[in-house]
């Protein structure tokens, strides 16, 4: 599913990057994590980084 | 997401995890998480690239993971989520939310048409269908994780934003000291 360089034209980029980086903003301000969860996130990270 | 199993239609199909991430870390801490992992996978491994990340990450970071946490939470509104019904809730989430990527996907590429060779009508099917099969995998993959996890590790998930909501955890009694 990944979509390589070259693929997509400026009418599709342009837009998809601008959604992405207002839900990167939203999410930078509203995420919330406890030191609990600091391993389990780095072991999901992890865990489907690769399959 | 790093092994590509290639399809008919000159595409690839991967497992996403999205729903996995989602439900145990939160919706907003997964894309921050996806987001790592297609950035490092653009740049060492050749798997995407700089001026389609925008794109990747609305597929699979925005669609793939905020999709099954809002599919979850109304579907645990709707039936009270226990025993076979949780799992049946969490493989529907996964499920869905894997096709919905694949096909937002799909119409990228059959939206950019002078360069994509191909349209909508070969795009997005080539992709749905060929994605449903994975989307099984994804499903049963999420049930089994978050299946043993809230058998042998419910601590974990108790602080999760979404799965916390689960009449499991708040039901339960409090020890009362006396």
């Amino acid at each position: 599913m990944h979509i390589p360089d070259g693929f997509l034209t400026l009418y599709v980029t342009i837009p998809a990057f601008i959604i992405t980086i207002i839900f990167w903003a939203i999410s930078f301000k509203k995420i919330k994590i406890t030191d609990q969860q600091v391993p389990i996130m780095g072991l999901l990270t992890a865990l489907f980084f690769a399959p | 997401m790093m092994m590509n199993y290639p399809i008919i239609g000159g595409t690839t199909a991967h497992l996403l995890g999205g729903a996995s991430i989602g439900l145990i870390i939160g919706p907003f801490a997964g894309l921050i998480f996806v987001t790592i992992i297609l950035v490092l996978q653009a740049f060492l491994f050749g798997d995407g690239g700089l001026t389609t990340l925008g794109a990747n990450v609305l597929n699979m970071g925005i669609i793939g993971v905020f999709i099954p946490c809002i599919l979850f939470l109304v579907m645990n509104k709707l039936f009270k989520g226990t025993g076979k019904k949780l799992y049946a809730m969490i493989f529907i989430s996964a499920f869905v939310g894997d096709v919905l990527a694949a096909i937002a996907a799909g119409t990228e590429l059959g939206l950019s048409t002078p360069t994509f060779q191909y349209g909508l009508s070969i795009a997005v099917p080539a992709m749905a269908i060929n994605h449903s099969i994975i989307g099984v995998a994804e499903g049963i993959v999420t049930v089994v994780l978050i299946g043993t996890l809230l058998k042998l590790r419910p601590d974990v998930l108790e602080k999760s934003p979404i799965l916390s909501k689960l009449p499991i955890f708040q039901n339960e009694p409090e020890p009362k000291e006396e």
